[in-house]
């Protein structure tokens, strides 16, 4: 495969690194790919883990597009006053036209973590060029909330560590009547929990309007796939979509034994498994139809080739 | 100026390329020495981007043409990160120096290395023709304590967390630290790599700079003013930006910043 840096967007200002799978792997009539920021973390992702699934995907077959959105990473900031929430959706079309204009793509599959996924969503709601959406940690929480969440997440995750392992672990509790418990995190959680109920909004507009932009999709046939580690928060958003599950409109999965960032090389494999898994739909539409060119059998031996802009 | 100042682009061996962002200078203020800029690894390198990125713009904005680049098997360089070794990151430094000296069609080079990268900037810069200055900021002086740092850290994450069922490494010789996988051969290259007393770095200036009281820091400026170079050492209250923070921000040490700059443009550079 090959990577290059490009530069690219209305304003030439947005900096990305484009995988090209191997000639002979190419899948001319598979959707291009692309990868949104995790929060601020630039184009590699948490653990460098976007480089691996770029490289992954590409080694498939897929066209992969990592970029930074402005004032992340090495992208300039814009020159207009944009709030987030458009801009990003703004940049990704751009994103899709230069991938369009460069490499002849017409449809799209967005892949995101935690603010990632959520631009993917709501990206994937307003362009019809989208046809996947594989949602990593998606947070419903709304745009104002951003502050909180980033802050809270930590904290949430350890209380659900609390309540659903060290509470039935004897080795917890041995640590806490020895005095080898960390007393200080485990009142820090238990306040920041007692304080949740009365500072969490149910958000009731809100969860009506997510539902029917979920419907939306559905009804565009748009293949959205919602994976949360474990512990993450986001799963417990998602309580209520029994409905939708059931349609088959909206798919869930969760990995067990992973955190929000998929912060061990495990996770990140298991991760990486689950999306390759999701992705194969595409592969054998194309190997269905004749299209594909070769074999796609992923050679672990694949080495990437660079070239420069 | 055109409208983007940043190029990024690949440069070095097809087999080993390394990925790097040239800043252009300001063209009024262009001046003499170029500036390479070398980033740690494994989690440090995600948690210090922002910062080297923004100290590359203000480098470029008083005139330096700035290279700031990533080690082979790190970032968007080329490689996973198990094949990176340290000889391999001290060769990269070279390869990303003499890139400079040809894109920039400079004479002389600087080059700031943060954490591991200054240790590793140090031992590049003995192999390298002389260069005009060496920022060391917060250095490891000994790769046996960074790999300890590590592993606390790991075992900190590791324990508010359920344990995979099986604990799956990359290979039998490789470790998962901190979500980045190292092999066996860089571990024991870590394990022995130390900036020996007494140390002479190949630059005509060095800025030792410590941003935090640690227990090497006497060791340190023992190091830096014994080196016999023309070295200066600055203390500077800054946050670990390398740690990164639980709520996932990303700090940028503004003082620091401001006081590489300020050094540089001092010393006529």
């Amino acid at each position: 495969m090959k990577e290059q840096a490009v530069v690219f967007g209305n304003e030439r200002s947005l900096v990305g690194i484009m995988s090209d799978p191997p000639e002979e792997k190419l899948i001319s009539t598979s959707p291009a790919i692309i990868i949104l920021n995790s929060g601020i973390v630039h184009r590699v992702g948490p653990n460098r883990i976007y480089v691996k699934m770029a490289r992954y995907l590409s080694a498939m077959g897929f066209l992969v597009l990592r970029f930074d959105f402005s004032s992340i990473g090495d992208s300039l900031p814009r020159r207009d006053n944009l709030p987030f929430v458009k801009s990003a959706i703004r940049e990704v079309r751009e994103a899709m036209d230069y991938l369009s204009q460069s490499r002849g793509a017409r449809q799209f599959v967005l892949i995101g973590s935690c603010s990632g996924a959520r631009v993917s969503f709501q990206t994937a709601c307003q362009e019809s060029r989208v046809i996947g959406a594989f949602l990593i940690n998606h947070n419903r929480a709304p745009e104002d909330a951003n502050e909180r969440a980033g802050a809270e997440s930590a904290s949430e995750a350890t209380a659900r560590y609390y309540r659903q392992v060290a509470l039935f672990n004897p080795q917890s509790w041995k640590r806490i009547f020895t005095g080898r418990a960390d007393y200080r995190r485990i009142a820090s959680v238990l306040r920041a929990t007692m304080k949740r109920p009365f500072t969490e909004e149910t958000a009731t507009l809100e969860t009506m309007r997510f539902m029917a932009n979920i419907r939306a999709l559905a009804e565009r046939h748009v293949r959205v796939l919602f994976v949360w580690s474990e512990g993450d928060s986001g799963v417990e958003n998602f309580k209520d979509m029994g409905d939708l599950v059931k349609a088959g409109a909206v798919k869930f999965r969760t990995i067990p034994k992973t955190d929000h960032t998929f912060s061990s090389l495990d996770d990140q494999r298991r991760l990486c498994d689950a999306m390759g898994e999701w992705v194969c739909h595409w592969v054998s539409a194309s190997l269905h139809n004749g299209y594909a060119r070769s074999k796609l059998s992923i050679a672990v031996d694949d080495r990437v080739t660079v070239t420069s802009a | 100026m055109p409208v983007c100042s940043i190029i990024p682009f690949y440069f070095g061996r097809c087999d080993k390329s390394l990925f790097g962002c040239y800043h252009e200078p300001h063209p009024a203020a262009k001046r003499a020495s170029g500036v390479v800029i070398a980033q740690p690894v494994g989690h440090e390198y995600i948690n210090s981007h922002r910062a080297l990125r923004q100290l590359a713009v203000l480098l470029a904005n008083v005139g330096f043409p700035v290279l700031r680049f990533d080690y082979y098997g790190c970032g968007d360089s080329m490689g996973e990160e198990d094949q990176a070794t340290v000889s391999q990151w001290i060769e990269d430094t070279s390869t990303a120096i003499s890139e400079l000296r040809k894109r920039g069609n400079l004479n002389t080079v600087c080059v700031i290395g943060l954490r591991l990268a200054a240790t590793i900037a140090v031992l590049a810069a003995s192999v390298q023709n002389e260069l005009a200055a060496l920022v060391l900021w917060d250095a490891i002086i000994r790769g046996k304590d960074f790999l300890n740092e590590v592993r606390s850290l790991q075992n900190e994450r590791m324990r508010c967390r359920r344990k995979p069922t099986k604990r799956v490494e990359a290979s039998n010789m490789t470790r998962d630290f901190l979500g980045f996988a190292m092999s066996q051969s860089l571990s024991q290259s870590l394990e022995t790599l130390e900036i020996p007393a007494f140390f002479r770095p190949a630059a005509k200036e060095v800025l030792v700079i410590n941003s935090y009281p640690q227990k090497t820091e006497s060791e340190s400026y023992e190091h830096a003013v014994q080196s016999g170079t023309n070295t200066e050492y600055k203390q500077v209250a800054a946050p670990k930006i390398w740690e990164g923070t639980p709520e996932g921000t990303l700090l940028v040490p503004s003082q620091i910043l401001r006081l590489v700059v300020s050094w540089m443009l001092h010393k006529n550079l």
